[in-house]
């Protein structure tokens, strides 16, 4: 049976990912909403 | 000219097809995030990388996403609103001024084609979702009462027959009258919200179903993170096993080109570029909004729901209550991961299983029908700009058309071979030649300085002058190799496919119906066009976007 438990480069991929898309998202939004002209 | 179409009726009234525009700075974002928010990033999405590396996959998908999936994007939103600034709402005249030749009008067709022959199966799609909600909601799915797992999985396996009348054709032989009733239901709801406008309908509906999706998500994602082991049996089915099942790397697959094709197909056609949405979306911005940090923002609100929440949710809770061979069996199969394991893992969840299935479905309904109405809206503005009507004579046509297409997938439903032929055919090919030709008239004909001049009117931040050569020549060639790959895997087998099955013709037929009647739309916009004076290029001295309606729009 394969190994299939959240290893340490599996937790790395994963945070770096969500971590990575929420940050671009949110920069987005407060850029495009509480930036001035 | 501009003085014509400033003498029109009050812009607000839908029923004289006068201009049109977005309310907010967010809501054309969430009406592009909903348009490419949709089954795939929940079902799709965790298939594709589990498949493909696990976390080792997110290097080729996110590198997609910069050289492909933004880039183009970003093309679609100048191009759109450069075409509303010039009158035109609809891919085939935006695409003619644009590439300033006729012939761009013509293959602009198929950015009409495609979102409306998809919106065919996809209300139909819809409607399933709707029906397993309302299934929970009502208590009439339970799967627990079926026995084994082996058995609940046959049992759910017959559910979705009956739901989309697998086993025969025919809308009452199939059993799929109740999704038939439920696809009428999903239609009108849609129609209306597009028939009452931009910001009326669209934009309104966007800014409340995406946040409510976004709730939907977070409670079926807190559910399935704190499933622990349930059951001890299987020590190993936890939740960091689920989670490890889907992110792991495994990093021998980058040195295979399959993962990396995988990865710009996901890209691709999770951003919805190439479907003509976001060119009609844009149109309808004001002259001098951001195309840029919209573009992006839209593109990261559809990442937030296919990484962090399809990546977290759908392969982990199915591997914790199904091991990872029957997780890994279903983890390619969209329909079969959403509609016959999914049903079985909330029958594992006990009492609060059938709550969870009713949030799940009603979310993946709410996701549908986000992306279907943008399907809608690039017809509805083609109707009314080729034959020079008001919304309610393009409503009418729209209806026409969607009845006959959908009703035939509706009826054509033994093993979804006509779904799945559009699908293959409109739905994956079409968009691969309609991004490669919208990319190109933007990069060669518009011109990449010039477009991204355009582009940069009223920009909220720049785009990187390293994306000058990635827009003249890697998103091109990595869409055409793409294209290239992609063509030689597949097309022989569906061309082989349509020979031999009699719906896959039947399919092919109406396909090939409606571009001759959307080409005669162009003709005869043309025409009407023409006479009033309205070249190529539109409207030549573009007033204030709220001024600039659909070019010469009233006869």
């Amino acid at each position: 049976m394969e190994e299939h438990g959240l290893n340490g480069l599996g937790w790395v991929f994963m945070i770096c990912s969500i971590v990575g898309v929420w940050t671009l998202a949110i920069f987005c939004y407060k850029k495009l909403l509480f930036d001035d002209e | 000219m501009s003085e014509d179409t400033k003498s029109g009726e009050p812009e607000m009234n839908p029923n004289q097809g006068q201009s049109q525009e977005w309310g907010t700075k967010v809501g054309v974002i969430l009406a592009v995030a909903g348009s490419a928010v949709g089954l795939g990033n929940f079902l799709r999405f965790p298939g594709q990388a589990a498949a493909n590396g696990g976390g080792a996959f997110m290097v080729p998908y996110f590198i997609a996403l910069l050289l492909v999936g933004i880039p183009i994007g970003w093309a679609e939103w100048t191009m759109g609103r450069y075409g509303g600034k010039r009158g035109f709402h609809s891919a085939p005249f935006i695409l003619g001024a644009i590439g300033k030749s006729r012939v761009f009008r013509y293959i602009g067709v198929l950015g009409v084609l495609i979102p409306m022959a998809v919106s065919f199966y996809y209300t139909y799609i819809e409607a399933w979702c709707l029906d397993y909600a309302l299934m929970y909601f009502t208590g009439e799915l339970d799967l627990a009462a079926a026995g084994g797992i082996p058995e609940q999985t046959a049992r759910a396996e017959e559910i979705f027959g009956q739901t989309v009348g697998i086993k025969t054709n025919g809308i009452h032989a199939g059993g799929n009258l109740r999704t038939f009733v439920l696809w009428a239901i999903v239609f009108s709801i849609n129609i209306t919200l597009v028939y009452r406008g931009i910001s009326g309908g669209i934009e309104k509906f966007c800014q409340l179903a995406m946040p409510t999706m976004a709730v939907c998500a977070v409670i079926v994602l807190i559910r399935v993170l704190t499933l622990g082991t349930p059951d001890p049996n299987f020590p190993e089915r936890d939740v960091l096993g689920g989670l490890g099942f889907m992110w792991n790397p495994d990093f021998k697959a980058l040195a295979n080109p399959e993962t990396w094709i995988a990865a710009a197909g996901q890209i691709f056609f999770s951003l919805s570029v190439g479907f003509g949405v976001i060119i009609n979306y844009a149109s309808y911005m004001k002259k001098d909004s951001d195309v840029v940090l919209s573009g992006v923002t839209a593109a990261a609100t559809n990442e937030v729901f296919e990484v962090s929440f399809g990546g977290m949710i759908t392969l982990t809770s199915a591997f914790i209550f199904l091991g990872a061979t029957q997780a890994t069996a279903v983890a390619g199969s969209t329909f079969g991961l959403g509609f016959n394991t999914f049903p079985v893992v909330f029958a594992q969840m006990g009492p609060l299983g059938s709550v969870i299935g009713a949030v799940w479905f009603f979310m993946l309904f709410l996701a549908a029908i986000t992306s279907s109405i943008s399907m809608y809206q690039p017809s509805l503005a083609f109707f009314e700009e080729a034959l020079g009507q008001g919304r309610k004579v393009a409503t009418s046509i729209l209806v026409v058309f969607c009845l006959v297409g959908s009703f035939l997938t509706m009826y054509f439903s033994k093993g979804l071979v006509f779904l799945d032929t559009v699908d293959k055919w409109v739905g994956t090919l079409g968009i691969y030649i309609l991004a490669m030709v919208q990319l190109c008239i933007f990069s060669y004909l518009f011109g990449v300085a010039k477009g991204l001049k355009e582009a940069h009117q009223g920009a909220k931040i720049q785009i990187p002058s390293i994306y000058k050569p990635i827009l003249a020549f890697v998103s091109p060639a990595f869409l055409l190799g793409l294209f290239g790959v992609f063509t030689y895997n597949n097309l022989g087998g569906w061309v082989k496919e349509v020979t031999e099955s009699a719906p896959a013709q039947y399919a092919v037929t109406m396909i090939g119906c409606c571009i001759f009647a959307l080409c005669v739309l162009v003709f005869l916009g043309e025409k009407r066009l023409a006479q009033r004076g309205i070249g190529l290029e539109g409207i030549h001295e573009p007033g204030p976007s709220s001024d600039s309606g659909p070019a010469g729009l009233e006869d």
